[in-house]
């Protein structure tokens, strides 16, 4: 549950961008980061090491003003991908209230994808959410790379592996050139909101 | 009238769209690669791009594999050669020492293939900015078997001093990671060898054969440069 400050009239929302090693999470980030960081006034925090991967997590924090009253301010965590992080992972989920699956459309990495969900969904279990109650965005990067030959999966086959029970809102998107990569954060942070204010009531 | 919630998303849209309101892109529909130009190197590239630290000899055997079927459909092009020979002894490194490789090692192969890839796609690139692509991956590679050697020396020097340490003991030595932090969580390199009982003889004889391995690879390389350009 966000956490809430009834005095100063203050809510903080929590997305986690989830997914395998190398899809494309903290590119998401960069890309808001880069492209919109005079208007949102924050700083990025990156734990990049070993051959530039995250080791830990990244962390791009921000305000959207008032909403009902509210002063809402949004916190955007990516986990690393890596199978052998789960313990980060599972900490960086705590006190979730949004997620963003980053999948990878690349051919190869079919397998990852589907053994990153389920871990997605182990880990929320511990927290006691279900994956299928819980605001989640569903996002097919890599799109791109078909342009140039590479073996991409359709949006239908990546559907069919990932989204056929849950049904979230999905897109495919080019976290490097930027392709929806703002559609899919505006939709989870609606969601996240209208999720929450559900809560409330 | 407008509902509760109807007003909540407008709201919510109103922001975000004053914050984020930009022309945007909206996602294509996966494109399908029929009528593609033949790429020679997609293959390799999504090798390239599908690396991580779960890395096995599978993958490696792949990209090696391409590799020397690339090298030998562009044996006349000797800086796009010397390119791939550099991509061929990281990969035969990282085969060697998987995920103890030196991290420096997969940045570089990125470094290499993106360089190689300009190469290959700019048709107006002159041969003199082509070669200056070339020695600058050239030298990262060098200044990495220099780090390996570095590093090669240095942990044996720790492993002499460890071993030493344990024989006058004579019993097990803390491993310096905190109980809140899972041990194999911390970056490969920071986790001291803790309680185990070293044998020097093979400590040497490992470091040895590490060296070994660096210098065949070397020589491979160099061997590999001298043919090229005596041509």
């Amino acid at each position: 549950m966000a956490f809430i400050n009834m005095k100063k009239k203050e809510v903080q929302i929590k997305i986690v961008y989830y997914g395998p090693g190398r899809g494309g999470k903290t590119s998401n980030l960069e890309y808001i980061y880069k492209k919109f960081k005079e208007r949102i006034q924050t700083e990025m925090i990156t734990v990049k090491t070993h051959g530039d991967r995250t080791l830990f997590f990244d962390f791009l924090p921000f305000d959207i003003g008032k909403i009902n009253g509210y002063d809402v301010k949004i916190q955007l965590y990516t986990v690393p991908g890596q199978v052998k992080y789960n313990a980060t992972r599972r900490l960086v989920l705590r006190g979730v209230d949004g997620i963003v699956f980053v999948a990878d459309s690349m051919v190869i990495r079919k397998d990852k994808n589907v053994l990153s969900i389920k871990n997605l969904e182990e880990n929320l279990a511990d927290y006691k959410k279900n994956i299928s109650n819980i605001p989640l965005v569903i996002q097919y990067n890599k799109m791109d790379l078909a342009e140039q030959g590479i073996p991409v999966l359709s949006f239908e086959e990546l559907e069919k592996d990932l989204n056929l029970v849950l049904k979230a809102p999905s897109f495919s998107a080019s976290a490097i050139s930027g392709v929806n990569v703002v559609q899919t954060m505006k939709k989870i942070i609606a969601m996240t909101i209208a999720s929450i204010k559900q809560e409330l009531k | 009238m407008v509902s509760e919630k109807d007003s909540l998303n407008i709201q919510v849209e109103n922001r975000l769209e004053d914050l984020f309101g930009e022309s945007e892109t909206n996602s294509p529909a996966a494109a399908e690669g029929g009528d593609l130009e033949y790429y020679p190197f997609r293959i390799l590239k999504s090798i390239v791009l599908s690396m991580d630290w779960e890395i096995n000899d599978e993958v490696l055997n792949k990209f090696i594999e391409q590799i020397d079927g690339l090298k030998d459909a562009y044996k006349e092009d000797k800086i796009l050669l010397l390119f791939l020979q550099i991509l061929r002894s990281l990969g035969i490194y990282i085969k060697a020492k998987k995920g103890g490789a030196h991290p420096n090692a997969f940045k570089i192969i990125n470094s290499v293939f993106i360089r190689l890839e300009k190469v290959v796609l700019s048709k107006n690139l002159s041969e003199d900015s082509k070669k200056k692509m070339l020695f600058a991956e050239l030298s990262k590679f060098k200044e990495l078997k220099v780090q390996i050697a570095n590093s090669n020396t240095d942990s044996v020097r720790k492993k002499k001093a460890e071993t030493e340490i344990v024989k006058k003991k004579k019993m097990p030595v803390a491993t310096p990671v905190p109980a809140t932090v899972h041990k194999e969580e911390v970056p490969v390199g920071l986790i001291a060898s803790g309680t185990q009982d070293y044998d020097g003889k093979d400590i040497f004889t490992n470091a040895v054969e590490d060296i070994k391995n660096l210098i065949r690879v070397e020589f491979e390389a160099l061997r590999e440069e001298l043919r090229l350009f005596k041509r």
